[in-house]
């Protein structure tokens, strides 16, 4: 009974669910909305980027093709002569008539100092020749801005030369680039709009996409080619122009402003020490008149050029046909950017002096139209580009699914080999990306790396991956420890994972602030050694690699010298592995770094032992200067605790430190295991014993197999042999008088040591003419010489001991020449009173 | 006699002292010298030549008291602290005399002074013929009488 229940009320579920009604299209064919709902998703991820990239386009387009209209715009209003008015310029002549009235009460203030001079006959001549002065630029000065009106009037004459005919220049330019610019924008947003249109209709929608990701290589490339140099053309030529408009409107200002402290240059014609002022005013104003003619004449004829280049059909917006066109398009656009560039160079070099001022004004006016318009985009593309290739190179290394299969391959390939080109790789490209963002921050905050922090604000999360990278190398640079701290630990940890990720090179720099940053991440710690691993092609795992001999084979040694150290000391291959990151993190730090370390990294146990093992005595040194003597006794206590001997073999610095004269004050005698090290000779018996194998490594070699208690005696080193006597017994007293001055020579040399305390080195002869080899008596003139070479040597020796003189290699003084001279007088008596 | 002096007051010392005496007190050439000199000259207590070459360069102990300060502290005889404070004025202080004079106040020797010609004394006359008097110069004020 009870299981008849069951089976009908399982019965009447199944019925019940098969009654009741599902939501259906009834029209006949809808059900294929689903296949291409879902066809569209999926050709999205291919076509999307595409189209996203289209609209980018468009975006700069439109902004190209405005800033060039107003740059034009801009330039002829600044390029018309009338532009510059100096006489019936209402501004001019106020400021021109301020300054005389100076000029005029200087002179009064000029004549009476004059007239003094002369009164005092105080450098007569030249005062008379000021008054001269003074009476010509008395008549002068109030012609000083007629005679800068004429100036500017022959200017006039040249550049209405060139002008005429040109005065619509830029007009012409903006016709001939920019006019078919608005038939390509009327084809761009017609092509986005049936974009858009055909994405709507249910059944057209994927096979569009298809379609746009299909042709986009073979059909739409070269419209692509021709937009985007239109587009860098664009922003090249209105750069161009901005730059020009600001260099004309400047010339403009300057000399009006030139012809206003006319008087006050004049004046400063009277007197010869201010006359230079005088002369600077002239070659400025010379300068600026003419420079109006140099860049309208190279605007001129560059433009003029690039119009007869230009392609008489205009771009054909349809595809395909555009292949016919592209290449005169490129000759075009080559060659006008081509020019562009050579004109500004040479228009920066002729410019006058303060126009370099103006110039680096007019580059962030006209630059910001460069770098905001043009750069990003390039930067953008290619960054993008890069960063994908480079993480297809790592999944694949990786044995990871390459994203988009063979199409992403494809397009990582093309841009491996754009980079090969350029001399580059995707993962350089992007460690460039970081460091070039870092150095974008040092220029712009210098040293404030809080400053820095703070124009990020809460936006810090949102920045790039390289700009986090960038911002990390910055703050560790600029402040070590100190400049990382404006980040979390959290922030700090990606940002040191990121540049892990895309320039491990440049790990270390962070790392080596923040030693902690190795144990708290895997990713890290791996990076900073990432160049021991090699993939094994059998099992597809990332082993260490080992040192091979010459034969090819391996040794059983690591190839990375400080898992290798690590290894001989005892460590196993995992801990080796984490104490070479901490090794090369140290080993990062120079002395001039020490300021900047902080104390989680002071504190870290593995860096006080880096620091004790393998860092000379010159870093601790630094590290008791600027954190206090009682660090350098943790470091001592530190070595103490691993094994002198052990320390002697890597850091025998650190070990004599503590006997010079300021370890025996600041430092404490080495100890172990209840033994006092009393002085250095106690020291360096040790250090003796454990170098007494040949090398490191031989020494490595008989820890490790044990031979070591066999050669290591505590003995006392054998006396060292006496001196053999010289053949034919000891020496007997001299019997000819030769021997007797060879004798008293010897002695006086052996004394001249003594006294110099070994400064004196022996003379080495200079040849076969040497008289020493010869045997013979020196003559005087020989023997003066001699020892004239020889003061000289020994000045030399003396500075390098620190005796004698400043650095440079002076000749003798007076009193020195005196006193050799009495000397060699003296020396020349006692060998005659000898003879 | 270290024991005189509180070393965290050295350390300030250290610190102020300029770089060539910094190096000097630490470098290897120096406890070098200083135990060459002592095996030289037969003297066993080579720390205790250190600690007082360290007191000088610290310039808590003055450099003319070395002599002195050798034979209180050794013991040794007068000829003989003579020759080895000879010695080590000559391989240890003289190398870093510029620091040390510095340090006392006495003032490196510099270059030599440059003469100023405004104040070379006018050279006497050398004593010879009596010297003329002087023409009377032509008044240029003086107007012409025209009579």
């Amino acid at each position: 009974m009870k299981f008849k229940i069951l089976y009908i009320f399982v019965i009447a579920l199944i019925l019940f669910s098969l009654i009741v009604p599902k939501p259906v299209f009834a029209i006949l064919g809808t059900g294929l909305f689903d296949y291409f709902e879902a066809a569209t998703k999926g050709i999205e991820k291919l076509a999307g980027p595409f189209t996203g990239k289209i609209i980018k386009l468009f975006l700069y387009y439109v902004i190209g093709l405005v800033l060039l209209h107003t740059s034009a715009a801009f330039l002829e209003m600044t390029m018309d002569p009338s532009f510059l008015q100096i006489q019936g310029n209402a501004v001019v002549e106020y400021g021109w008539r301020f300054t005389v009235n100076i000029a005029s009460m200087f002179l009064i203030l000029f004549l009476i100092f004059i007239a003094f001079t002369i009164i005092l006959k105080i450098n007569t001549p030249q005062a008379k020749k000021s008054l001269v002065r003074l009476v010509l630029v008395a008549i002068l000065i109030n012609f000083s801005l007629l005679f800068v009106g004429i100036m500017v009037d022959v200017s006039n004459i040249f550049y209405n030369t060139l002008f005429t005919g040109n005065a619509d220049l830029p007009s012409r330019v903006i016709e001939s680039l920019g006019a078919s610019g608005w038939d390509i924008l009327t084809s761009m947003i017609t092509w986005i709009g049936a974009l858009a249109l055909s994405l709507i209709i249910p059944f057209v929608g994927p096979f569009a996409q298809y379609a746009l990701a299909l042709g986009m290589v073979g059909i739409y490339l070269p419209n692509l080619i021709v937009w985007i140099s239109q587009i860098v053309c664009f922003f090249m030529v209105s750069g161009m122009f901005f730059f020009y408009t600001i260099l004309f409107a400047a010339r403009v200002f300057i000399i009006q402003l030139l012809a206003m402290i006319s008087p006050l240059a004049l004046l400063a014609y009277i007197f010869p020490k201010t006359e230079k002022y005088f002369k600077m005013w002239f070659k400025w104003l010379v300068e600026w008149i003419f420079l109006g003619i140099i860049l309208f004449f190279f605007l001129a004829l560059g433009l003029a050029a690039t119009n007869a280049l230009m392609p008489r059909s205009g771009p054909v917006p349809l595809p395909m046909v555009g292949w016919g066109d592209i290449g005169g398009y490129i000759v075009y656009y080559f060659f006008l950017i081509t020019y562009l560039g050579i004109a500004v160079m040479v228009s920066k070099k002729t410019a006058p002096t303060f126009a370099n001022q103006f110039i680096a004004m007019a580059k962030g006016g006209a630059g910001i139209v460069v770098t905001r318009g043009l750069k990003p985009l390039g930067k953008d593309i290619r960054r993008k580009l890069s960063g994908w290739s480079a993480k297809q190179e790592k999944a694949k290394k990786e044995g990871k699914h390459v994203a988009f299969g063979k199409l992403g391959g494809a397009v990582s390939t093309t841009v491996k080999w754009g980079h090969k080109a350029a001399g580059t790789t995707p993962e350089l490209s992007a460690e460039r990306d970081a460091t070039e963002e870092s150095a974008n921050l040092e220029r712009e905050f210098g040293s404030n790396v809080d400053a820095a922090r703070d124009y990020y604000g809460a936006w810090y999360g949102r920045l790039r991956k390289h700009e986090k990278s960038g911002f990390a190398l910055y703050a560790a640079k600029m402040k070590g420890d100190k400049g990382l701290a404006t980040l979390s630990d959290a922030e700090l940890k990606e940002a040191a994972e990121i540049t892990a990720d895309i320039a491990p090179e440049k790990l270390k720099d962070i790392v080596k602030y923040r030693q902690d940053l190795i144990d708290e991440s895997p990713t890290i710690k791996k990076a900073m050694v990432s160049k021991a691993f090699k993939k094994d092609p059998k099992t597809g795992e990332y082993k260490l690699k080992m040192e091979k001999d010459e034969n090819g084979e391996e040794t059983g040694d690591y190839e990375d010298r400080d898992i290798q150290t690590m290894v001989d000391l005892g460590y196993s291959e995992a801990d080796a592995i984490r104490e070479a990151a901490f090794k090369k993190a140290t080993d990062a730090l120079k002395n001039e770094d020490v300021e900047k370390l902080g104390a989680k990294t002071l504190g870290n146990k593995h860096f006080q032992e880096h620091v004790a093992r393998f860092k000379g005595w010159g870093f601790v040194r630094k590290l008791g200067e600027e954190k206090g003597m009682d660090y350098v006794s943790k470091i001592q206590e530190k070595a103490e605790s691993i094994g002198l001997e052990e320390i002697s073999r890597t850091n025998s610095s650190l070990l004599r430190a503590a006997y010079s004269p300021g370890g025996s004050i600041f430092m404490r005698e080495w100890k172990e295991k209840g033994k006092e090290y009393k002085d250095k000779k106690d020291i360096n018996k040790l250090i003796k014993k454990s170098r007494k194998v040949v090398s490191w490594q031989k020494g490595v070699d008989t820890l490790r197999t044990g031979k070591a208690a066999e050669e290591w005696t505590d003995k006392e080193p054998k006396p060292a042999k006496p001196p053999p006597s010289p053949p034919g017994g000891p020496k007997k007293p001299p019997s000819t008088l030769q021997g007797v001055l060879d004798a008293a020579k010897e002695e006086r040399e052996r004394k001249e040591k003594e006294d110099w305390g070994g400064g004196r080195t022996t003379i080495k002869p200079k040849g076969p003419e040497d008289w020493r080899e010869e045997e013979r008596k020196p003559t005087p003139k020989e023997a003066k010489a001699e020892d004239k070479r020889f003061f000289k040597r020994k000045t030399t020796a003396q500075k390098k001991e620190g005796w004698g003189r400043e650095a440079e290699d002076k000749p003798l003084t007076k009193e020195e020449r005196k006193k050799l001279d009495q000397i060699l007088k003296e020396k020349e008596e006692g060998e005659e009173k000898k003879e | 006699m270290l024991e005189e002096y509180n070393k965290e007051k050295l350390w300030k010392i250290y610190q102020k002292l300029p770089e060539e005496l910094k190096d000097a007190l630490f470098s290897e050439d120096t406890t070098d010298n200083i135990y060459n000199i002592c095996e030289r000259n037969e003297i066993e207590e080579a720390p205790e030549v250190t600690k007082i070459v360290a007191l000088i360069l610290l310039g808590v102990l003055p450099l003319e008291s070395l002599q002195e300060t050798l034979r209180g502290e050794l013991k040794l005889k007068t000829e003989r602290a003579r020759k080895v404070s000879q010695e080590i004025n000559r391989f240890i202080f003289y190398p870093v005399k510029r620091g040390l004079d510095s340090l006392y106040g006495l003032g490196s020797p510099g270059p030599a002074p440059k003469v100023d010609l405004g104040t070379v004394p006018i050279p006497e006359e050398e004593p010879g013929e009596p010297k003329k008097p002087a023409p009377p110069r032509k008044d240029t004020y003086r107007e012409s009488l025209d009579i």
